[in-house]
This record gives C-alpha cells, structure tokens and sequence, in this order.
C-alpha cells in the first residue's frame, strides 16, 4: 500500500479535511483550544507578575497545543506531519501534569515551592525530552490501515507513568493540606480546586491511555481505540469550568477585569470581521473608523474598570489593618481596665473601712468626703467593669458557667438588694410573681444577675418620680432562639423619662445613649444595654425595650427558655 | 520566583525546544522514519536493534 492509494483529503490550514472520523465531536473540541487560549491569556494579561496566573497560562498553552496538535494529526494527509505532532504531543502531555501539580501547590500554599521541589517535579520530564526525537517515542507510521496512526514506543509508557505519579501527587498534596488547614473556607478551596483539576486530567488521560494501550476496539463494532481519547478532551471544559466557579465564588482572579476585556476584545473581533464582508471603498474606511472607535473605547473602558479595581483593593487593605488595630485596641483596653481596676478596689475596700468605723471614729464632714469617695470609687469600678466585660465580648473570651437556676428566686434577691436605693429616690414600686408557677432557667448566675441588675437599676435612675412595676410571667406560647417552647418572661415598666421612637432600634448597640439619658444620669457610659444584649444572645435569650416616647415611661423585657 | 528557580526552568525551556527542533528536523526535514506497509512488520515488541533510521 502507498500514500496515494489512501486517497486522504488535502488538509486546509491544518486542521481542516475530510480526513477526521467523527467531526462534530472532533470540531466541538475547537471551542477548547480557543476557550482555554482566551482564558489563560487574559488571566496572565491582568497579573502577569503573579507565579500562579504564569503557571496557568503555561498550562493552557500546553493545552492548546495538544489540541492543536491532536487536531493536526488527524486531519493532515502528511504522515511527516502526523509524526512531528503525534511526537510533540506526547511531550506535551507530561508537561501538563507537571504544571498542574505546580498550579496545585501554589494555588494551596499560596507562595512558591523550594527549587528542591521543583526539581523532584520537572526532573523526570528529561527522559522525555531527551527521547522525544528518538524510536523510543514513535517506531514508525502505519499505513496498512489508511488510518494515520503513529506507532508508539516505550516513551509513551513513561509518560503515562508519569501521568500517573502526578496525578497521585496532586491528590496526596490536596488530602495532607486539607487534612491541616482548620479554615473552612480554605479546605472548600482545596476540595474543589483538587477535584478539578483530578477530573480534568483522568479524562483527559482516559482516551489516550485507551487509544495507546487497546490497538484494536473493533469489538465495539467500529475501530473505537483512537477515536475514543477524543471525548477525553471533555475534561477541559471541566478544567476551565472549575477555573471559572472559582474566580465567581473565591475571587481568585478579577472577574471585573475580565469580563471588560473579554468585552472589548469580542467587540473588536466582531468589528474587525466585517472588513472580510465589505467590499467598496467607502464601507471598508467606515469600518476602520469604527474599529479604531471600538479600540479607544475599549482602551478607556478597561482602564476605568482597573483603576476601579485599585481603588477597591487598597480599601480592603485599610480595612483589613483597621480591623488589626480594632483588636489592639480592644486588647490594650482589656489590659488598661485590669491595671486600673486594682487600685480602684482597693480604694473603694479602704473607704469602707473608715466609713463602718474599723478605723476609729471620723467626724461628720470626713464622714461625707469619704462617702463621695465611695461612691465615686463603686461608679468607675462599675465603668471598668464595663470596658472589661466588653474587652471579653470582643476577643471572644467571656466565659459562662451555665446552671439551673430560680429566676424568681434571683429577682427577689435583686429586688431585695434594690429596695432601699428605690425607696431613697420616693419611687413606689411593685413585684409580681405567680406563686403557682416554677421559674427554672438555665444562665450564668453572676452575668445573668448583671443583665437584671442593668435593666433595674437604669428604670430607678431614669424614673424622677412615680412607680416601677416588676413582674415575671411564664408563657407556654412563645419561642426563643432557635426552638420553641415555654418561655419565662421578666417586665420592667416604669414612669420614667421614656425612649424616643428614634432611639428605640438603636438603644442596644454599643456607645449608644438617649439625647435626654442625660438629665437623669450623668454616669452613663452607654455600654451598659449592650453588654446586656451580648449576655443575653450568649444565654439564647432575648433582651428588649418599649416605649411609647419620651416623657411617657419604658418597659423593658428579658425572655428565656425555660428550663425541662 | 528566585533566580536559581529562573535558570531552572530557563533551561528546562531550551531543552524542551531543542527537543522540538529536533524532533521537527528529524520527520519534517529529513523524513527520517519508517513507514509501515505490511501489517505483519508492524512491531509488537520494541527492539532498538531492529530499528534503523534511513
């Protein structure tokens, strides 16, 4: 048989002839070699400096050559060329796998690897590139079937050997980081980014392996071994697939960016391609104006968009060290308090001392200063106490020691604690609690206490005159936090100086005081509410207040599930 | 990317080219492969000794 009896078709730019098996699928894997060029290359084209989008772009040339090449070699009617590509190829195709495990570390590490690691990844590709042009490769052209196949030699074994211990690689290395990372959001990154690139190349190694390893498919009822590895090609739509949800779900690469470039390039490809329909003169200059229109355009567009991209970088830069010197902040405050809190217990133990006479007996005016000092003293350390308590709340290290506990029992206490500094102001104040229901919560005593204590205390010191009415009910209808059932519900409601509508939403957050907080207290720091709600949220309870506005009185409520 | 890694892979580039060149002077230029017509020459096992380039 010779080369003319086969009577293949001249190949037109390479690519083109009659000479391909199957060519919907052969020709759907254009859209590949083309996705995989645009992609790689406008990735490289917005950071050129990063190693990752380098070693991206490297791969999707790779790729694009093998298709490219596979492409070739099947529609050429030159066995010279079938050859020189089916040789290159196969060069080609390690070389993918190497830099996928590269792309790997680097896309999981975030930084470079050793040359050491370099050289135990690319070292073996020598053999390869040494014995490409050799029979070790390819032993020869078979023409007995008309089919244009090369016939392989022992390199190509090699190479899918090493296709292989990559692709282990890749694995091992995505099961070891995975395995160490204790950031969620990092190990959603290593599964999926591992899995693609897994994915992408099995299949991709699949139809080759089949083809070089079963000569003859013909079993299957048509000669399927060669065919077959073109379906593997379906892998890189998985590959840019993966490359594109990360870029959306991680911004991994500048979609923005992207999308504007991509924009502006489809716009002046198709501008471009009406110089191949025009004929005349006039249309051809009309055309040009345009496609230079589109260029400066384009150019204008994708500048704005990238300095747009700068602004917003540097801004989540300053955020990031804002929220650096936020925590130092709160850690220097949670040391300041400490410090300050010493001295002022001890001032505050020393003053009670003199005043309950340990000391000797004092004349009525020393009588006076020290009780201001007192007083003073217990208010800053009730402020400390505060920035404390928000110092834990913020670093996340307030610790509660949940048991069961009688809210009735505690409220009686408070009460009881509270009574003489009500009946001091002339206030009238009330308590009702149905003898007839248990009361039995699980909280923190201590924190839970201070949220109660918070809530009366600030109903005596913003209530001039009138009455405070405190009364706790079970209800059996309501839900709190995340599951239903019986609540046990406290209410403060007082005649005092009321909430405006405007300040009710924002009463809880932090710093947060009405306008007129001040005319009936003085000492308030606006952490106290806040605190409250923290603990509360911490116990999966609810903290909240009502008022009908300003000079009309508050309620406020403190609801917890109640306990089995 | 430190400069003993750029020479690395600079190398490794030339090599993969060299490779290229000659694998292309090899089949483009010189043709210098056999081309197989009998099916029964076709080897099944590879043999570097019976390998002989024109």
């Amino acid at each position: 048989m010779d080369l003319l009896s086969c009577n293949w078709d001249t190949a037109k730019f390479l690519i083109f002839s009659q000479n391909v098996f199957d060519p919907l699928i052969y020709y759907s894997h254009l859209t590949a070699l083309v996705l995989s060029l645009v992609f790689g290359f406008f990735v490289f084209w917005n950071n050129r400096k990063s190693i990752i989008t380098q070693v991206l772009f490297i791969i999707t040339l790779l790729l694009s050559y093998w298709l490219f090449g596979d492409l070739t070699l099947w529609a050429t009617e030159k066995s010279y060329i079938t050859m020189f590509a089916w040789s290159t190829i196969n060069l080609a195709e390690p070389f993918i796998y190497a830099f996928s495990l590269y792309f790997i570390y680097l896309f999981i590490d975030k930084q470079d690897i050793s040359l050491k690691k370099k050289f135990a990844i690319f070292s073996p590709l020598l053999i390869t590139i040494i014995l490409t042009p050799t029979v070790f490769a390819l032993m020869g052209f078979n023409l007995t079937t008309c089919d244009r196949d090369a016939i392989e030699g022992p390199l190509v074994y090699y190479g899918y050997l090493l296709e292989i211990i990559y692709t282990l690689w890749i694995i091992v290395v995505a099961f070891s980081r995975h395995k160490k990372t204790q950031n969620k959001d990092q190990k959603h990154q290593i599964s999926l980014a591992a899995t693609g690139i897994v994915l992408f190349l099995l299949s991709f190694a699949f139809g080759n392996i089949i083809g070089s390893l079963f000569t003859d498919l013909s079993f299957l009822g048509e000669d399927y071994s060669w065919t077959i590895g073109q379906y593997g090609l379906f892998g890189v739509p998985i590959f840019i697939g993966l490359l594109s949800y990360m870029i959306v779900r991680f911004k991994a690469f500048n979609i923005k960016l992207f999308g504007a470039q991509a924009l502006v390039a489809a716009l002046v490809f198709l501008v471009g391609s009406e110089f191949f329909f025009v004929t005349s003169l006039t249309n051809r200059v009309l055309v040009g104006v345009t496609l230079v229109l589109v260029c400066i355009g384009g150019y204008l567009l994708v500048r704005s968009v990238k300095s747009e991209i700068k602004a917003k970088e540097s801004l989540q830069v300053a955020n990031a060290r804002l929220q650096e010197l936020d925590k130092q902040k709160t850690e220097f405050v949670s040391f300041a308090t400490h410090q300050l809190r010493s001295p002022l217990t001890s001032i505050l133990g020393n003053a009670s001392l003199i005043l309950e006479g340990d000391l000797g007996k004092i004349s009525e005016p020393l009588r006076e200063v020290v009780n201001t000092i007192l007083l003073s003293t217990k208010t800053q350390i009730n402020v400390v106490e505060s920035y404390l308590n928000i110092s834990r709340i913020e670093l996340g290290t307030m610790k509660y020691n949940f048991v069961e506990i009688d809210f009735a029992d505690l409220l009686r206490e408070i009460v009881g604690e509270q009574k003489p500094t009500i009946e001091a102001k002339g206030l009238k104040y009330s308590l009702s609690i149905d003898e007839n229901q248990t009361y039995k919560i699980k909280a923190d005593p201590d924190k839970f206490k201070q949220v109660v204590m918070n809530i009366i205390d600030n109903s005596i010191k913003y209530t001039k005159e009138g009455s405070i009415a405190i009364s706790l009910e079970k209800s059996l209808e309501k839900n709190v936090g995340h599951g239903a059932g019986a609540v046990v519900r406290l209410k403060i409601a007082d005649t005092g100086v009321g909430i405006a509508p405007a300040v009710l939403p924002k009463l809880f957050q932090k710093f947060s005081r009405a306008e007129n907080a001040n005319e009936a207290n003085i000492h308030g720091t606006g952490l106290g509410l806040y605190i409250a709600k923290q603990i509360m949220n911490a116990h999966g309870g609810k903290i909240w207040a009502e008022s009908a506005g300003e000079g009309k009185g508050s309620q406020f409520y403190v609801e917890m599930p109640a306990g089995r | 990317m430190d400069k003993k890694s750029k020479i690395f892979f600079i190398a490794l580039t030339f090599l993969l080219f060299t490779s290229i060149g000659v694998t292309y002077y090899r089949y483009v230029v010189l043709g210098d492969y056999t081309i197989f017509t009998d099916e029964n020459t076709i080897p099944s096992v590879f043999d570097i000794l019976k390998f002989n380039t024109k």
